[in-house]
């Protein structure tokens, strides 16, 4: 897609795309490194092996990389994927590819610091008195449920994304008044904060990674009991799904919402399309990212098939092979009115995409699921013994 | 009346587990299934179950060939499965709930129900997500689970594993008053002594 976009695009035309796709980077990389690291389903293995601080640093960064390394395939995309003149402004080029390189693997590291280190605040104010003042001022005053444990990465998330994108804005005016390589060369800085404070001096990582592991552990099964919005819902809310799986459904919202805040992420994730068609982009490439974003929700289905989520035996006990794969696609149906308004204020707006690709993702949007929950139904129907 | 007729399940061709097995259980009748570990007894109740599948033979309830329409017999079958995991982000109580919901036995008593049989059970966290539970916690729930929907054949793998003596006892009298009401139990255990009272009948592993 970075191919079929970029490849006519003039230089200047690169840079600008490339900042932008670097703000959405610092965005994406503050909110979701947390969620990629803990808990974490190896820690038992990890305890078992013993491994040193420095091998598990470098585990850590080789987990959240082969997500993060999309990015770096994006960057190269944009900047090098030429076909009107491939061998022109190769210093240029070159130079803002290693500045958007040193600047996420900086940012990486920097959110791997200090999400590794989370773990004793969040048990401070998930566990203390202090922390349940705290919980009660917000239901109180707010209406709000929040759990004072979150609050430490909530910070980190905020001090992360802000440290990033002002960077970027930084960088972007050093580099009008001084250049483009005084601009490349800041996000030496961005990586050497990182480099520092996550491999040189991150000591005991082993200790933050068990703390923090542990009461992630913890908060992410803990009971939030009437705090949360979750704990609120019936089963008759759920008019959208017919009567036969409608409670299989409800289980599965209630599940997925306790376990990450996804409502929040699929807003992100159109916030990240709306900056795509902000750059009024080829309209074929905008279906595609519509078209893959679409998709992307269906990873709500593979959260939900999990064993901790989905016990083999129990599905079978409750329900028919078929009935959870028309459940788990019915689950899905939560997304589409969100995402037809959103494609409708963007034609409204930019004028993309237009009724004709907005059908088309629609049903691609529909077959995926249905895809992605019949691959559910296979894998349960193969682990009878 | 259960049926099993010439039950054989090898995992590998030539090694069986148990082999043309066959055995009638009336309505209302408890059966220990006892035996040392590897000897069968899990792969005996998981095809009970249907959770696995015989190499030959068959197992019929009511006339139902349980593996060939299982939806129609699980419909009858409470479970305690011999692993412990259970949804990590539902409540004790929601699992209930959707036990119940799902075998459209819902009603307005229902919420009584969940925690009359929470309270027997001694199980005070039945608000909390389940993944923050105890294996013996676990243990309690799965046999909640099994028991709400008063279901005439209660198929059970070590349920009293990681439950205290206490504990130990109350699950034994609820099985007694299940068994009153005519259910049939398959249930395994190591607690022998324990069960002798329940028991009509026992099948000895190896076969």
């Amino acid at each position: 897609m970075g191919v079929s976009w970029m490849h006519d695009a003039a230089i200047e035309e690169r840079v600008i795309t490339l900042r932008y796709l670097m703000l959405g980077a610092a965005g994406f990389i503050s909110f979701v490194t947390p969620y990629l690291l803990f808990p974490d389903s190896k820690s038992k293995l990890i305890q078992l092996g013993n491994i040193s601080g420095r091998k598990l640093i470098i585990y850590l960064f080789n987990r959240t990389f082969s997500y993060y390394l999309y990015f770096y395939l994006f960057i190269l995309a944009t900047l090098f994927a030429d076909s009107i003149s491939a061998g022109s402004d190769l210093f240029i080029k070159s130079a803002y590819s290693v500045y958007a390189l040193l600047f996420i693997t900086g940012l990486h590291c920097f959110a791997l610091y200090l999400y590794l280190k989370v773990g004793p605040q969040s048990q401070f104010w998930q566990e203390s008195e202090k922390g349940k003042e705290l919980r009660f001022k917000l239901a109180n005053y707010f209406k709000y449920p929040m759990d004072p444990g979150a609050i430490p990465s909530l910070v980190n998330t905020v001090v992360l994304a802000l440290f990033g994108m002002l960077f970027i804005i930084v960088s972007t005016i050093v580099g009008n008044s001084m250049g483009f390589v005084t601009e490349a060369a800041l996000s030496i800085v961005v990586f050497l904060i990182g480099g520092v404070v996550y491999i040189a001096r991150n000591r005991k990582p082993e200790r933050k990674y068990y703390h923090t592991n542990s009461f992630f552990s913890e908060f992410f099964g803990a009971s939030q009991g009437e705090d949360t919005i979750t704990a609120r819902r019936e089963v008759g809310q759920l008019w959208w799904v017919p009567s036969p799986i409608r409670v299989n459904v409800w289980q599965y919202l209630q599940q997925i919402d306790r376990k990450i805040p996804a409502g929040r992420a699929v807003a992100a994730g159109h916030v990240l399309v709306w900056l795509v068609a902000y750059q009024k982009p080829d309209i074929n490439f905008m279906v595609g990212i519509w078209t893959l974003f679409a998709i992307t929700h269906h990873l709500f289905i593979l959260l939900t098939m999990q064993r901790n989520f989905s016990p083999h035996w129990m599905l079978r006990w409750l329900s028919p092979i078929k009935n959870w794969v028309f459940s788990w696609f019915w689950m899905q149906v939560r997304w589409l009115l969100p995402l037809i308004i959103s494609m409708n204020a963007q034609l409204f707006v930019f004028g993309i995409p237009r009724s004709s690709d907005q059908l088309f993702i629609i049903v691609v949007y529909l077959l995926s699921a249905l895809a992605v929950a019949s691959v559910g139904g296979f894998r349960l129907k193969k682990s009878i013994l | 009346m259960i049926e099993i007729k010439n039950l054989t399940k090898q995992y590998k061709s030539g090694h069986p587990i148990f082999a043309d097995f066959t055995k009638s259980v009336r309505q209302g009748r408890a059966v220990g299934v006892v035996g040392p570990n590897g000897s069968g007894k899990t792969t005996f109740l998981r095809i009970l179950s249907v959770n696995s599948f015989p190499t030959e033979g068959s197992v019929k309830y009511k006339n139902i060939d349980i593996h060939k329409q299982p939806a129609e017999y699980l419909k009858y079958v409470g479970l305690v499965h011999d692993e412990e995991t259970l949804p990590d982000h539902l409540t004790a109580s929601e699992l209930l709930e959707w036990v119940l919901r799902n075998r459209n036995l819902w009603d307005a008593s229902s919420n009584k129900k969940i925690e009359d049989v929470f309270d027997q059970l001694s199980l005070d966290a039945r608000n909390e997500q389940i993944g923050t539970f105890s294996t013996g916690m676990k243990k309690k729930t799965q046999i909640a689970a099994a028991l709400i929907s008063n279901p005439e054949l209660l198929i059970m793998d070590e349920p009293l594993r990681g439950l205290d003596k206490e504990t130990r006892v109350v699950v034994m009298d609820l099985l007694k008053d299940v068994k009153s009401k005519n259910t049939t139990i398959f249930m395994s255990s190591h607690y022998v002594n324990e069960e002798n009272e329940l028991f009509d009948e026992m099948i000895q592993f190896p076969l």
